[in-house]
């Protein structure tokens, strides 16, 4: 996309320059550090990074759920032409469950075991204005439920969240997420918990409703595989940034940084099984103790005397991103 | 060549496991029979020296259970396990303790099966001195020759689990298992807690070890990719039963029942296969205390037939080693 289309539609979420900390003992972790992203309106993002890597707290950050003493700081963050910065607490609490929402990876965790999937989710409706009493807020829940294909919606509505299995709990939980029908929802680790059998109905599910209510969806994952089948673009973090973005398929196809072809190469194909799988040598660096250069420096075999240096984000083809500073030059071996 | 040569190393014959729930007080004043989990349902398998065999399924299935049963950890209900040819389901602590040492296992959960207060020396080195009555400080000492082996080092010996990663514990536990040299080692979900770049690197080493000590593995995974990276046969396992067991190209790329079909389907492919459709298996796992008469997968299944939910299936050959438990497929009983 060129500078000048892209100013003209704004899109649905701007991110840039996110850095967020945590104070511990002797220092400062900066979990994520300057992120850019955006989401576009109807589209599927994929956040992809290893635990750690600051995928989640990103969006606990831009959802101003990142509580003290973290210290959340953007350039901008922006959200349907809103500047999320300038919202007090109660506008930003306002949009958060309405406009934006976000699925927890656990939902037995998530959910409240001491009350019924009515309360949970007639609450959401309730608070945001979209139901104007508890008998209105019950029919919309049941609609919700079924939406999200909980058979006999009617009776289970007053079970409490242990009395369902996993997948169905998951669905629950993305009932409540859906209540207010948002613009965005964030989808954190929504299958990780779950069956491969039950991981597929669920984003199916996911991509469903998405066609079906026009909303965009950030689907933040470690699996590469979950990005590659449900995802229209793909950022990769690694150590608290963004490292490479774009096209899903590009990126899968022709990674262009030496981590994302690391991922891609670590993970046994299922294709080719006897193709060897080359391990990423090492470990991620200290969230403390981060070097001043390219963070992947350690353990990248590409590695340079010359990439001991601050490396930037920047655009090696329209809309492909990559914080390498031997892109372009090794992005084909 | 002797009888037993032939003999595979490990064999399973319709290895039952149920647990009791615990009873309520009412069941117990009213004299009531407590309910029981059958967690593995009349399993029969057979491991040969060297190989790895894989069993997936997803969570509940059994597949913990059974590895656990094969070592003895956990008392099989009914059935029967031989190692080397020796029946050794009955066997008392006292007799089986020699074979204990030659039977090991890796536990899924790096951090929680390291015990927090010991030492790094202490946790591998304690093996040795149970099964070869070494000292405290022989144990550290080989433990702290054995480290580099996992892709440690010495320095690591005084250390406690907290100070290492994820990937790093595991070497530990995989160290704690292979110190006494084992022949057969069960590898519970070894990676599944582990970030992918550090999953590679404990395959490697897990594969590394086996080509130099000849290990023979049940390696327990719900991840189809890993496990037919590691395998050269593959049981599927489903509501504590095995519905399918073969080479691991017969079942990747020619699975026979619906189950292993559904399960293949499902799972997230990094460039999509012409071809290859999602099967939606409706509901989810039935309870294993109360599995359906006939056929356990009936009620998910999507080509279900009458005879299915009256007849439960027998494992029948579809090709040379390869059985599956499906109606849908007529000929000779395994």
């Amino acid at each position: 996309m060129t500078a000048s289309a892209e100013a003209a539609r704004e899109p649905l979420l701007l991110i840039e320059g996110l850095t967020t900390t945590f104070p511990v003992r002797g220092g400062t972790v900066t979990a994520v550090d300057g992120v850019d992203l955006v989401v576009h309106e109807g589209e599927c993002l994929g956040v992809v990074g290893e635990s750690g890597s600051g995928k989640s707290v990103t969006f606990l950050s831009v959802l101003g759920l990142v509580r003290h003493p973290g210290r959340v700081t953007a350039r901008r963050l922006r959200f349907a032409g809103r500047d999320l910065a300038a919202l007090d607490e109660a506008s930003r609490r306002d949009l958060r469950g309405r406009d934006i929402a976000i699925t927890m990876q656990d939902a037995l965790t998530a959910l409240n075991p001491a009350f019924t999937v009515a309360t949970q989710i007639t609450e959401v409706l309730l608070a945001h204005g979209r139901a104007r009493s508890r008998a209105e807020a019950r029919r919309a829940a049941i609609d919700i439920m079924r939406l999200v294909g909980i058979p006999a919606p009617e009776t289970r509505i007053d079970d409490y969240p242990h009395q369902f299995s996993g997948g169905m709990r998951q669905r629950i939980m993305i009932a409540t997420a859906l209540a207010c029908r948002p613009k965005l929802l964030v989808a954190d680790e929504p299958t990780t918990a779950l069956d491969v059998t039950i991981q597929a109905q669920v984003l199916d599910l996911i991509g469903d409703l998405r066609r079906e209510l026009g909303m965009s969806v950030v689907l933040i994952t470690h699996d590469l595989g979950v990005v590659a089948e449900n995802t229209d673009r793909v950022a990769v973090f690694y150590a608290g940034q963004v490292v490479e973005q774009g096209l899903t398929r590009e990126v899968i196809d022709r990674p262009a940084h030496p981590y994302t072809r690391g991922l891609l190469a670590s993970m046994p194909s299922f294709d080719d099984l006897d193709r060897p799988i080359r391990a990423i040598p090492g470990q991620v660096p200290d969230p403390a103790r981060l070097p001043a250069h390219c963070r992947f420096y350690d353990r990248c075999a590409e590695a340079r005397e010359s990439c001991r240096v601050p490396v930037d984000l920047r655009e090696i083809e329209p809309g492909r991103l990559v914080r390498c500073a031997r892109a372009g030059e090794v992005a084909d071996v | 060549m002797s009888e037993t040569a032939h003999a595979p190393l490990l064999e399973a014959r319709d290895l039952v496991k149920r647990f009791p729930l615990p009873a309520s007080f009412v069941d117990r004043m009213l004299g009531r029979v407590p309910a029981e989990v059958g967690a593995v349902a009349g399993v029969s398998l057979a491991i040969d020296r060297g190989e790895t065999l894989g069993v997936i399924g997803e969570s509940g299935c059994g597949k913990s259970t059974l590895g656990r049963v094969l070592l003895k950890l956990y008392e099989a209900t009914s059935g029967e396990i031989r190692f080397e040819g020796a029946d050794i389901t009955a066997m008392s602590e006292a007799a089986f303790r020699p074979l204990r040492r030659r039977m090991q296992i890796v536990f899924q959960d790096p951090y929680a099966s390291l015990n927090p207060r010991r030492t790094v020396g202490e946790i591998v080195g304690l093996p040795l001195r149970l099964h070869d009555g070494a000292s405290r400080r022989e144990a550290e000492e080989r433990a702290a020759e054995f480290l580099p082996h996992v892709g440690l080092s010495s320095d690591h010996l005084r250390r406690y689990p907290h100070q290492f990663s994820g990937g790093q514990r595991q070497r530990i536990g995989i160290a704690r298992a292979l110190i006494l040299n084992p022949d057969f080692v069960v590898c519970d979900e070894p990676v599944s807690a582990l970030d992918v770049s550090i999953q590679a690197q404990i395959l490697e080493l897990l594969q590394q070890f086996k080509a130099e000590s000849g290990l023979t593995y049940l390696f327990i995974s719900h991840d189809l990719a890993v496990v037919g990276r590691v395998s050269r046969r593959i049981a599927v396992m489903y509501l504590g039963q095995v519905v399918e067991i073969g080479p691991r190209e017969a079942i990747l790329r020619a699975p026979a029942h619906p189950y292993t079909r559904a399960l293949i389907a499902a799972a997230p492919r990094l460039r999509p296969e012409p071809g290859v459709e999602r099967i939606h298996l409706g509901g989810d796992l039935p309870s294993p205390i109360s599995p359906p008469p006939g056929c356990r997968f009936q009620t998910r299944c999507p080509v279900v037939k009458q005879i299915c939910t009256r007849v439960e299936p027998v494992a029948t050959v579809v090709a040379p080693g390869h059985h599956v438990s499906c109606h849908l497929h007529k000929g000779e009983p395994a």
